[in-house]
């Protein structure tokens, strides 16, 4: 009997070691039915609105009923031609509550074809789209303060402050050194003419 | 007291091959400075005309092209001057036996590119007259106050460099009796009482390797910084951070170039080949063969890394140059600047003083024309919109390149009317080494002082 307890204890151990070790979600059914949605995404962009800003790529994500897909991480690529034809990652976002997932682009203008794509999981099946997208150049009207600058970037205020004084330190210990150097050299010859060692 | 413990016929016939372009400026000599003369007369009158006629408007720049061939011929002398003077600075540091024929001829040929390129950022400056305030309101945000102070500090050097191993040789040359009496006096201020005392010579081997090991940063810095005023800017074609190693490799590969073709001519018209033997030159072709290799390796990685990632604006650059609007110049370059000069150095049949000649003008040329491809076709790519703009470069400009280039030839010339071309002291410290070498049994080496191989006549 002991032996029975036993193998059915470690049977049952076995089992929830199984089960947790499984990835979370997997073998329950979506909605409880056992079946994925489909995803229809639809890829946008906005202009820059100022020159000197970022476009933006948004895709938007929906299942059949027409309801947002939330939380679903969207891949943008991008298809480039020089030596030959491939796909060059943009980066990835998630989808929010309205199923929208937006990249920033570091192009102003040009034509890309841009490609989001879904890899699937249980609640979704894998997707993808693909569209031709035009930037516009967006004209510098200027802003009487001049260009504006990035914020939360301290570091590099604290860069742009030390950086030249020490620059011009280093040249300046350079100018001595060379300028001393020729000076120390001219007066040692000088007074080393009858050293004989 | 130069070449010390040397057969005196040797020192004798040293120091004579030495003093000829001093001594020995001939009809022909006078007749390449009168042309010279002109062309650079050329281009200061020229030059005098832009500021006269309206500054830039008198050049080929427009709104879109706004650098040419004056920022280009910034790039190429002051490139040219980094090849000089690292020569002659490495040579001297790793102590390459082979070195001494030549460092005079490197070092003076850095000093006179630096004298003319540095010359360009003034004459690019539609008000020259506001050029001091530079020093006096510098912007420290500005790759150019950088690279002011950058060249400034590095002609500094290369003047140094060129001036403490003459300490030696114009004391040996003070009382020649074939020099007049300028001549004299000159060498008498430069070389500094100097008789050569082993404390005399130690401090001037210090201070010559001080100077040796800091211009070799410092060439670099002045070419890096001179890449930042492309790269720096968010230009397509200009933006990439292969630029400074970029600038640097493509600087020394032209500046071999140079010292190789000043020393094949003037050991040609001087009959130096004695001394700049067949050895030498083949030594320093393959120094500029090694750099040519890595110069096309640069720039295939350049357009590589900007073509690769696809951005449009990229790729249309690269299209432009590699196919379309600037393709024959771009293939031009490849084919002048770097198969050609690759192929004569590496085939041991056009190996000869000619071919390596050859290889070296050829050099030179695509080089130019690089620094123009450099400068030029990102800017016909309109960045806020418009047509895309042209350059073609106006008589006024290449009167002024051309006399600059003349300019170059001039102060050598003109160097070389009063200083020794070859450094005596030096070859003569290394013959004595040699000799010290050979006496502990070191194996058999051929004496820098005695006659090398040419095959050039």
């Amino acid at each position: 009997m002991a032996d029975h307890r036993k193998l059915a204890v470690t049977f049952a151990s076995a089992c929830l070691s199984i089960w947790l070790a499984l990835p979370a979600g997997v073998g329950a059914s979506h909605h409880g039915q056992g079946v994925a949605d489909e995803v229809a995404l639809r890829l946008s962009y906005q202009q820059a609105p100022v020159a000197g800003a970022h476009a933006q790529v948004v895709a938007q994500a929906a299942i059949d009923s027409g309801a947002p897909a939330i939380g679903l991480e969207v891949e943008f690529l991008r298809q480039v031609d020089f030596l030959g034809p491939r796909l060059i990652s943009l980066g990835s976002a998630t989808t929010d509550a309205s199923g929208a997932a937006r990249i920033t682009l570091d192009t102003t203008q040009g034509k890309l074809r841009v490609i989001a794509r879904v890899a699937g999981n249980d609640l979704y099946l894998p997707a993808e789209v693909a569209q031709e997208i035009d930037l516009q150049a967006v004209p510098d009207v200027g802003s009487p303060g001049g260009p504006a600058t990035p914020d939360g970037q301290p570091n590099l205020a604290i860069v742009a402050t030390v950086m030249p004084p020490l620059l011009a330190l280093t040249a300046f210990l350079i100018w001595l050194l060379l300028l001393g150097l020729i000076a120390v050299t001219v007066l040692a010859i000088r007074r080393g003419r009858t050293h004989a060692t | 007291m130069a070449g010390r413990d040397l057969p005196n016929t040797s020192t004798d016939e040293l120091r004579a091959a030495a003093l000829r372009p001093v001594v020995g400026a001939g009809r022909r000599f006078w007749i390449l400075f009168a042309a010279l003369g002109l062309v650079a007369a050329a281009g200061a009158v020229a030059y005098a005309w832009q500021l006269i006629a309206g500054g830039l408007s008198v050049t080929g720049y427009n709104d879109q092209v706004f650098w040419g061939s004056y920022e280009a011929t910034l790039v190429a002398f002051i490139g040219f001057s980094y090849g000089g003077a690292l020569v002659s600075a490495i040579l001297r540091l790793t102590n390459a036996s082979w070195r001494g024929p030549i460092t005079r001829i490197a070092e003076v040929s850095a000093l006179a590119t630096l004298l003319v390129g540095a010359l360009f950022p003034i004459i690019h400056l539609g008000h020259p007259e506001r050029v001091w305030e530079l020093f006096v309101r510098p912007n420290f945000q500005s790759p150019i106050f950088w690279d002011m102070v950058a060249i400034l500090t590095y002609m500094l050097a290369t003047l140094i460099l060129l001036v403490l191993p003459l300490v030696p040789d114009t004391a040996a040359l003070r009382e020649e009796p074939r020099l007049g009496r300028l001549h004299r006096v000159l060498y008498r201020v430069l070389s500094l009482g100097w008789t050569g005392t082993p404390r005399q010579r130690q401090i001037l081997n210090r201070a010559m390797t001080t100077v040796a090991i800091l211009i070799v940063p410092l060439a670099v810095v002045v070419h890096t910084v001179l890449s930042y005023t492309f790269s720096l800017t968010s230009r397509p074609g200009w933006h990439s951070t292969i630029f400074g190693p970029y600038f640097v490799i493509g600087a020394v590969y032209s500046g071999v170039a140079v010292v190789i073709l000043a020393a094949i001519i003037y050991r040609r018209a001087y009959h130096l080949q004695r001394w700049i033997d067949d050895r030498t030159i083949r030594n320093l072709a393959f120094v500029m063969l090694a750099l040519g290799v890595a110069y096309g390796y640069a720039t295939f990685s350049e357009l590589t890394t900007e073509g690769f990632v696809g951005k449009q604006a990229e790729v249309e650059l690269l299209y432009g140059l590699l196919l379309e609007r600037f393709a024959p110049l771009f293939w031009a370059f490849i084919g002048m600047g770097l198969l050609a000069p690759v192929a004569l150095i590496a085939i041991p049949r056009t190996r000869t003083p000619r071919g390596i000649a050859l290889a070296a003008g050829l050099v030179i040329v695509a080089m130019y024309l690089k620094r123009l491809l450099i400068v030029v076709p990102p800017l016909t790519r309109p960045v806020i919109g418009g047509d895309a703009g042209s350059y073609l470069p106006s008589p006024v400009e290449i009167a002024i390149v051309s006399g600059a280039a003349a300019g170059v030839v001039l102060i050598m010339l003109f160097l070389f009317r009063f200083i020794p071309v070859l450094a005596i002291d030096e070859m003569g410290e290394i013959e004595h080494e040699r000799a010290g070498a050979g006496r502990e049994g070191a194996a058999s080496v051929r004496p820098a002082l005695k006659p090398g191989v040419s095959t050039d006549g």
